[in-house]
């Protein structure tokens, strides 16, 4: 997956912070309490978090205020999940790709 | 400036645009009034399911149909446009020894009528629909029926129409209808007018509204029915379900719930049926209505809780005193026809049509149609109107 | 039964808090509906604690209306469905485990906010370009650079505050560009800028972070195109109006062309709209006191209009001593006196803003026939051209063929082009070409969630 920049773009320093463990397409991620889901996967540089059915098209974050439905990714099993409206929790499990249907 | 034709369909939904189809193709002038878009009306709002099973047992009935099916499998490449046609397997599900029985029998005169229909004990019935819940009942009905989006349908007729001629005006409430004694002289939308040899009324739930421009009362009363559609589901969920009880679950009641769904093209489940019967023609949703649909849903399938639901809408569908059609010459009046009330509508439609388009430029149709003629309706006939329970 | 209340103000943004915060200081129970953790909407989001988030020192105040003990403050919840009964209202709500699924309330006060207006061009799907709301949230709220090389495209003040804070973030804002000319009549609206000191300091600190950063303001400019293998490597930057182009490198394009209010729900519900050709849309008629043809239900701040969060501040206020006194509470005339004449100048300054800086006519120019139009279902514009030449003339026809508006964002980034598009292929104005009606559930809502009881 290429990006234009470097893993990254948070602005705090990470001391201070509350991090967590989870899991995106079966590797361990870490993350920080507070963050979406949204935040993490742009953060690793991960700006397509599906591919459409139509067009197989890379979609990621539009809106960021869930009304567009472009940012779905599958939370723990659930699919179609909005990444920005989904705050990371420990021990979650996060898959990105292809459609997925409900 | 008064424009002239040889027939105005008054009523754009799937019935007057096929049928306008065929007098066009027949040569006929012709003008179809829509009062709002193409395919507008319940033809925009229902499940694109082309029925088989569920109908009158009648000889005629069963004629149209077999033959309509037929039909329907080359009528993709007849109108040049696609509507996302496909065979789908569908399933009653009994849930009682005498609706058990009474399948049995439909079963085997639909078989014998080359409507193969077949009955699944509950275990065949686990088997083709892993998914169900299928406590409590003794089986299912099985017939292979037919599924098609009706927006593309009615868009392929739209075409179809057009290129023979046909001018299809939507946008255009008819507003008044003219008489001179007991034919029809002329008909209003606004400050148009327009004029005909024949006008046929096709307007599905307003059909006894529009009629009643033309001074005339017919027994057409409506439903309120309520659908909701999904996001596209990843289940395999491979039959349209309906639930046989449908019929004795709004018997006496002013509303019910009688769960059903077929699934779009897209994977989207279009879940139906939530009815009220008294209520005025209009299109709004319930909260009971919504509710009643996904809980009875999610009592069937439980595995779909999770599903969202991205639209609903509601609309009245139309039914005669009998529950048969209404199609024919309206009695009291030289050049009035009308078509309405079918129970199982996509069906008949494409062959309906073409035989409806021949009555009403003068030819017999190929069958006798006069189980299903307003005729049966006026007074001194001995017509049951109050039947629909 | 569900239980009845007396009022429910639904969205807790600048608007629904002064809202509440008004009834409430009526001796108004007030039930506050919100479909974010905490209160605040867009305007007034707040920063989540666990990264570093401290209270906005002008929301303070309306905070600490949320955290009164006569509001009750319902979070992380829908109202999916609002249903007129004989003299109340059945609200449909969705919430967490243990939220209630259905209220009666006597009156509602509706405050639901806006969202970025959708102007699509070709490659606007590609990820890296969001709209502007999307990166102000991402480097404000969620401590995060939206991307290293970024380029504002849109319209307006808004523009200049997200460049300075992803400038001072450390990214590098390759132009800041808008569709409008440079405002020379804005001289003639200065007296409505009177007062406005902070916002006038605000936009002035900005503007002197960019000159800083040596980030050009570019006028009448806009991107055309973005390009890229997976996202976006590229824009492709014109003029409004003209041929000239030029590509630049960017990772991230952010789209700030203004807002659209959220109507949904009001609609919904069966108010009377009218269309408005300034901010080109359908808006719920309203009364004096905000009030729709729905009595008892009112509509305040952005969801009847976009005005900004000082407009909604103050409508909130009105429509709270409107429904305060149409539930019997004494509403002193001084008070509704002063709240008329606060929200009036904050009108007259909104307007400015809004004559100043429109969307523009011409946006529409950019759609290439391989643009995707409606986001969720892949239409193309070239689709949607080929049914209206095919006899489409209404929003609902070009819907119901081609799908454009069936999936889960239920029309609401696609509605306003597909209606724009139609307007210009038959040169009808927009309010000609119909309306679709919102049903409910006007959010996609799990087949669980309608139910009247949880599972």
């Amino acid at each position: 997956m290429t990006s234009n920049h470097e893993s990254g773009g948070r602005l705090s320093p990470a001391e201070g912070r509350s991090s967590l463990t989870l899991t995106i397409d079966d590797e361990p991620v870490q993350a920080f309490a507070g963050e979406t889901v949204a935040t993490v996967l742009l953060a690793l540089g991960r700006r397509a978090f599906r591919y459409t059915d139509r067009f197989h098209a890379p979609r990621g974050l539009f809106c960021g205020m869930g009304v567009c439905f472009d940012c779905l990714v599958t939370v723990d099993g659930q699919p179609n999940v909005r990444a920005c409206m989904t705050p990371v929790r420990a021990g979650m499990v996060i898959e990105t790709g292809e459609r997925v249907d409900a | 400036m008064t424009d002239r034709y040889d027939v105005i369909v008054v009523g754009g939904g799937m019935l007057g645009l096929s049928t306008a189809y065929h007098l066009a193709r027949r040569g006929a002038r012709t003008l179809l009034l829509q009062a709002d878009d193409l395919g507008g009306g319940s033809s925009a709002a229902c499940t694109g399911r082309a029925q088989v099973a569920e109908g009158h047992l009648d000889p005629l009935n069963l004629r149209l149909i077999r033959e309509g099916m037929a039909r329907l499998e080359t009528l993709e490449e007849e109108l040049g446009a696609t509507f996302e046609w496909r065979r789908m397997g569908f399933l009653a599900l009994i849930n009682s020894q005498h609706l058990w029985d009474a399948w049995t029998e439909r079963a085997a005169a639909l078989t014998a009528a080359g409507i193969s229909t077949e009955m699944l004990d509950q275990a065949a019935l686990r088997e083709a629909e892993p998914y169900l819940n299928a406590d409590g009942f003794l089986g299912a009905a099985y017939s292979l029926e037919g599924l098609l989006n009706p927006f593309r349908f009615c868009s392929a007729y739209v075409g179809a129409a057009r290129r023979h001629g046909a001018r299809l005006r939507p946008r255009t409430p008819v507003t008044g209808i003219r008489l001179a004694g007991t034919r029809i002289a002329a008909v209003e939308a606004r400050t148009e007018r327009f004029e005909a040899d024949h006008v046929a009324i096709m307007c599905g739930a307003w059909t006894a509204p529009v009629a009643r421009l033309a001074g005339v009362e017919l027994p057409i009363r409506h439903t309120h029915a309520e659908a909701l559609v999904t996001e596209p589901v990843a289940l395999p969920l491979d039959h349209t379900i309906e639930l046989a009880n449908f019929y004795e679950t709004i018997h006496g009641k002013d509303r019910a719930v009688s769960v059903g769904f077929s699934r779009d093209a897209h994977g989207s489940l279009v879940v139906t049926e939530a009815v009220t019967k008294t209520t005025g023609l209009h299109r709004q949703t319930s909260a009971w209505g919504l509710a009643g649909m996904a809980a009875d849903l999610l009592r069937l399938y439980p595995a779909l809780a999770g599903v969202r639901v991205v639209r609903a809408w509601g609309i009245p569908t139309p039914f005669s005193p009998d529950d048969e059609p209404v199609v024919g010459w309206v009695p009291g009046r030289d050049n009035l026809f009308v078509a309405a009330a079918f129970l199982e509508t996509i069906t008949a439609v494409p062959l309906i049509s073409d035989w409806m388009a021949g009555m009403i430029l003068g030819q017999a149709p190929p069958v006798d149609l006069s189980l299903y003629s307003p005729a049966r309706f006026t007074p001194g006939r001995g017509a049951n109107y109050d039947k629909q329970s | 039964m569900p239980e009845l209340i007396e009022l429910a103000v639904v969205g807790a943004g600048p608007a629904g808090l002064a809202a509440a915060a008004e009834a409430s200081d009526l001796g108004v129970p007030v039930t506050l509906i919100d479909i974010f953790p905490q209160p605040g909407g867009q305007y007034f989001k707040q920063t989540p604690a666990e990264l570093g988030g401290e209270p906005d020192e002008h929301a303070r105040p309306l905070f600490q209306a949320a955290d009164r003990k006569d509001v009750r403050a319902i979070t992380e919840t829908a109202v999916w469905g609002i249903f007129a009964e004989e003299d109340c209202y059945l609200l449909c709500l969705y919430g967490p485990p243990g939220t209630p699924r259905r209220l009666h309330a006597r009156k509602i006060l509706l405050a639901p906010g806006a969202h970025d207006l959708p102007v699509p061009f070709p490659g606007w799907t590609l990820p890296g370009v969001m709209t502007a709301g999307a990166a102000l949230n991402l480097v404000k709220h969620q401590r995060l650079l939206p991307g290293r090389r970024i380029l504002l495209s849109g319209t307006g003040p808004l523009q200049l505050i997200l460049a300075q804070r992803l400038i001072d973030a450390g990214g590098e804002v390759v132009a800041v560009l808008d569709a409008n000319p440079f405002p020379w009549r804005g001289w003639r609206h200065a007296p409505a800028a009177w007062g406005q000191w902070e916002r006038l300091a605000e936009g002035w600190a900005a503007w002197r972070t960019m000159r800083r950063a040596r980030t050009p303001l570019r006028w009448s400019h806009v991107v055309r195109r973005a390009e890229g293998s997976g996202q976006v490597e590229r824009a492709v930057i014109g003029a409004v109006q003209g041929d000239a182009v030029e590509t630049v490198a960017v990772d991230t394009i952010c789209l700030g062309h203004g807002f659209t209010p959220a109507v949904q729900l009001a609609r919904q519900a069966g108010c009377q709209q009218r269309y408005d050709p300034g901010q080109g849309v359908y808006l719920p008629v309203r009364d004096e006191w905000l009030q729709t043809t729905l009595p008892g239900l009112f509509v305040a701040g952005d969801g009847a209009g976009i005005g900004g969060k000082d407009v909604a501040l103050w409508e909130g206020r009105l429509a709270a001593l409107g429904a305060a006194g149409q539930l019997g509470r004494p509403v002193a005339p001084d008070r509704v006196a002063r709240v008329q004449r606060e929200l009036a100048r904050q009108r007259r300054f909104a307007a400015v803003l809004l004559a100043l800086f429109p969307a523009s006519a011409h946006l529409g120019d950019l759609l290439t026939d391989d643009t995707v139009l409606c986001r969720c279902e892949e239409i193309t514009v070239g689709e949607i051209r080929r049914v209206i030449d095919e006899g489409a003339t209404t929003l609902n026809a070009v819907r119901m063929v081609t799908r454009a508006g069936m999936g889960r964002c239920q029309g609401r980034m696609c509605g306003g082009p597909v209606i724009e598009l139609l307007a210009r292929a038959l040169g009808q104005p927009v309010e000609t070409l119909g309306e679709v009606t919102p049903r409910p559930p006007v959010i996609p809502v799990p087949l669980d969630g309608l139910l009247e009881e949880e599972l």
